[in-house]
């Protein structure tokens, strides 16, 4: 390294946004590569012109109502994933935090296996992913009650973990309840998280809580770089921790109840993603979210992608692929933790 | 700008902390807190920088209650630099130190030409313009602190507030921070650090405030602060005194028979007493 | 492949495997059994309609359940059982009908015990139904009840309409989960004796195996086959077939809705999704003149 002269103006802005922009254009080059790949073999460009006619060929049906939602939601979970997991880090000051350590995404699973297996989803098509919403904002409100508005951030951590040990028995509980003697066999595989054959209602369930929540994510950013020399350098700083936890709290909600509500629970991209993406932004907390976010919708597309390539059939579970990938990440950063003590 | 506080008391886990404390601190002063461990000078502190609310008493900034500021307003008067500060993330230096700006800044607000003047500035005061590039993981203790200080500098707050700034540093850099802070101050400033070192409070400080079991023991120019019975009673030590060239010195010399030492109770910071 | 099996051993928990199964059960009993117990949803169904229910000492529980089974009315005069081997023994059995793919450590259990097991497969075709029930009716001494069952069966499928001269409509079955049915299956059969081609033959299914919606949907089938229980307790796996792309395909193609339970396992309820099956082949070439417009 020779840089060592006095540099008045900071390039890391400069630098993290030229990031985003390549990460960007990466996530649209990979929802194009997700939209032609499938199964069988598909003329995109019949398919086009019928959707856009209007006309119900088989080609735009399997084009509007499968290939474009499902690269659509890779895209909108991945993103959800890496910025909740960079915000989650940079709110607690730990590598080791995931989008779920405030009891979230336990929480949105058990949401959406109660409103799934009580039979509410009989009544209301999208019973799954609304249960879900409704688990994870509910969760918030635990986590907020247990913890309370001064809390810090060791009651959140301890909330969180508390609330996802209580919402992983319910959701064993619901399971054994359920008049369904498979939905124990069938909810295991689906919180292994896939993205195979959602729909455009899913889409359009999920745009506007994970936007909301991205907003209020992406809203801490200045307040994460604070964070970064302690709490009450932070405070000090003008920036009111109490509000700082609960935008937090409630932007992982939204963001991380919406994943887990359409794709079931995924995990490591919101672990490992901030990770691969810190040094390039320069260890800045703020400053890692958004590519963070689109980091990981580039992982996520990248793996739904590679589940359909496999000549596994039934397609591997995502959250399958990505804990292979991602556990071997694990014990690196584990093994380096150590090392540097 | 001044602040002003009155019968500060704060009350935890059943423990006195502060009890009844009056202190202010003025533009272009240099004032020292010293006391024995838990006198509750980092409460004292903190209280001051808006961190806390007392149970008791009221704090004014130029005569406007603390509480009533708007937190960014009160960021932009008063920076603070915790005791044993630490960075997180191994952000670059010069990152570090940019993050004393963020209350001049908008939400969106990018860097301006005055924000990096005053980073300059406050990493030239601190010496720490040629660490500019390093990563915050690869610094020394004392370049660490040299760094946060220049942190809390940048932020150009008219009032400065500094838990033990020179607490992890050697000699040489301990005079330098110390000369900086002085420096500070004498531009107009008014700078208030938690100090141990009484000979470095004699030396740099104009005034210094003796705190001892949550109680304001004295408040004044150091050599009336320090001398030989408040010493005795607030640390049971009887230190050595001297000039050089005209500026006292003082150093603690040997321990005395605690009776009659007010103790608090609260010390689970001081190291066990050496035994001779 | 592991997943699949897996699956397999899933469909194979209500209904059970290929044809090649037969008595494999050591008999050590004097004339026939008194207290029969069966630990199979269709061995269910054919004890149930081939024996008295005093001769009856308990079926699965599965098959009060009328969403599942055909004949809940009739298991809801006798006893049932979990499948537990310790129920099994409660009841004091002298014979037990079980599965082949089904139960099986119950079953080895039963039979270190000393107990006769008799295994049934699951019959691929017409003529290997009537033989099983023909069989089980020997066994059970109730051979002339088998001959009335068969005789049923036969009727029914005798007053099936004749298929419509021309090309056959192809039609897929669409299960939960996204499984589909491909040749050497009754389910096959059942197709084919309603005047349809297979299409889930050509996706080089053997038996049951999973597609992809989008495979499904390019296939491009006249008929879409898929499970009609509405009132079932709520599953994932028939989440799918409320998926928007179906609710569209359904409007140019014609979906026939065969309840699960009519043709999991063997008895007249076959004939019944035949004729579902039959009524829908004749609805398509009625909408469909001759060189099918309905194709892209």
């Amino acid at each position: 390294m020779s840089i060592v002269r006095p540099r008045p103006i900071v390039p890391g802005d400069r630098r993290a946004r030229r990031l985003s922009l390549w990460l960007a254009l990466a996530t649209l080059l990979l929802l194009i590569v997700s939209i032609g790949i499938g199964y069988a073999p598909l003329d995109i460009f019949k398919a086009l012109q019928d959707g856009l006619a209007g006309r119900d060929s088989l080609e735009s049906i399997v084009l509007v109502e499968l290939r474009l939602p499902r690269a659509l939601l890779g895209a909108l979970v991945g993103f959800a994933l890496g910025l909740t997991g960079a915000a989650m880090q940079g709110l607690l000051r730990n590598p080791l935090a995931d989008p779920g350590v405030l009891g979230v995404s336990a929480a949105a699973a058990f949401g959406a296996v109660l409103a799934f297996y009580s039979g509410l989803s009989l009544l209301v098509p999208l019973a799954l992913p609304l249960g879900g919403l409704a688990g994870a904002l509910v969760a918030t409100g635990l986590v907020y009650g247990i913890a309370g508005r001064g809390a810090g951030t060791m009651a959140l951590i301890l909330a969180g973990v508390a609330l996802s040990s209580l919402c992983g028995a319910l959701t064993a509980l619901a399971l054994n309840l359920s008049p369904n003697p498979y939905a124990a066999i069938e909810i295991i595989y689906w919180l292994m998280g896939s993205l195979a054959d959602r729909s455009l209602d899913h889409v359009w369930l999920v745009l506007g809580p994970i936007a909301l929540g991205t907003a209020l994510i992406l809203s801490t950013a200045p307040a994460l770089d604070a964070l970064t020399l302690g709490e009450d350098s932070a405070a000090s700083l003008g920036f009111d921790l109490a509000r700082l936890r609960l935008k937090l709290v409630v932007g992982a909600a939204l963001v991380v109840g919406s994943a887990v509500a359409v794709s079931g629970a995924i995990g490591f991209i919101g672990l490992v993603v901030p990770h691969l993406v810190r040094p390039l932004t320069g260890h800045r907390p703020g400053r890692l979210l958004l590519p963070s976010g689109l980091a990981g919708a580039v992982l996520l597309l990248g793996a739904d992608i590679l589940v359909r390539l496999l000549p596994v059939r039934p397609e591997l579970k995502l959250g399958v692929v990505t804990a292979l990938i991602g556990a071997p990440f694990l014990f690196w950063l584990i093994w380096r933790l150590r090392r540097t003590g | 700008m001044r602040l002003d506080a009155r019968g500060l008391s704060l009350t935890r886990g059943g423990h006195r902390i502060l009890d009844g404390v009056d202190v202010a601190l003025r533009a272009g002063e240099f004032v020292a807190v010293v006391g024995p461990n838990g006198a509750g000078k980092s409460s004292l502190l903190r209280l001051l920088a808006g961190l806390a609310r007392p149970d008791a008493g009221e704090i004014a900034c130029d005569g406007v209650p603390l509480g009533k500021l708007p937190p960014r307003t009160r960021a932009r008067s008063i920076a603070y630099l915790e005791q044993r500060a630490a960075v997180h993330w191994p952000m670059r230096v010069d990152e570090i130190v940019a993050l004393g700006r963020l209350p001049s800044r908008g939400p969106l607000g990018a860097a301006t030409s005055a924000d990096a003047a005053a980073i300059a500035a406050a990493m030239e005061m601190t010496t720490t313009t040629a660490l500019a590039g390093r990563r915050a993981d690869t610094l020394s203790g004392g370049e660490r602190m040299r760094v946060l200080l220049a942190r809390a500098l940048a932020v150009g707050a008219p009032l400065l507030l500094a838990d033990e700034p020179v607490a992890a540093l050697d000699p040489h850099h301990q005079l330098h921070v110390m000369a900086t802070l002085r420096e500070t101050a004498r531009r107009g400033a008014g700078v208030m650090i938690v100090l141990h070192d009484l000979a470095l409070a004699t030396r740099f400080c104009d005034r210094v405030v003796l705190l001892a079991a949550g109680r304001c023991l004295a408040d004044g120019p150091p050599a009336e602060v320090l001398d030989d019975r408040r010493l005795a009673e607030a640390y049971a030590v009887d230190v050595l005194r001297g000039s050089e060239g005209g500026e006292p010195w003082i150093l603690p010399w040997r321990r005395l028979a605690p009776a009659g030492v007010v103790r608090t109770g609260r010390d689970d910071q001081s190291k066990p007493e050496e035994t001779r | 492949m592991l997943m699949r099996s897996f699956a397999g051993l899933l469909a194979a928990l209500v209904a059970a495997g290929p044809a090649a199964a037969g008595a494999t059960g050591s008999s050590r009993m004097e004339g026939p059994a008194r207290r029969v117990v069966s630990l199979n949803l269709c061995t269910d169904e054919m004890v149930l309609r081939l024996l008295p229910p005093e001769r009856v000492a308990a079926v699965t529980w599965l098959s009060r359940d009328p969403s599942r089974s055909t004949v809940a009315d009739l298991a809801a005069a006798v006893p049932v059982v979990y499948g537990n081997a310790e129920e099994v023994l409660g009841v004091d059995p002298d014979l037990i009908v079980a599965g082949l793919y089904t139960a099986r450590s119950t079953v080895a259990v039963l039979r270190r015990l000393g107990h006769p097991v008799h295994d049934v497969g699951i019959p691929t075709t017409e003529a290997e139904v009537e033989a099983q029930i023909r069989e089980l009716a020997a066994l059970l001494g109730v051979a002339e009840s088998g001959e009335r069952l068969v005789a049923e069966i036969e009727a029914r499928f005798s007053a099936l309409p004749i298929p419509a001269p021309g090309p056959r409509p192809r039609a897929l079955v669409l299960d939960p989960n996204g499984f589909t049915v491909g040749r050497g299956s009754i389910v096959d059969a059942m197709i084919n004796r309603a005047g349809l081609d297979n299409a889930g033959a050509a996706l080089a299914v053997a038996g049951h195996g999973a597609v992809p919606l989008e495979v499904a949907i390019l296939t491009g089938a006249d008929i879409l086959i898929v499970d009609a229980d509405r009132d079932r307790p709520p599953a994932l796996a028939t989440a799918l077939l409320q998926h928007p792309a179906l609710r569209r395909l359904g409007r140019r193609i014609t979906v026939a809705e065969v309840p699960s339970r009519l043709w999991t396992c063997a008895g007249p309820g076959l004939a019944d999704a035949a004729a579902i099956l039959a009524a829908a082949a004749l609805a398509h070439q009625a909408a469909t003149p001759v060189a099918g417009e309905g194709r892209p």
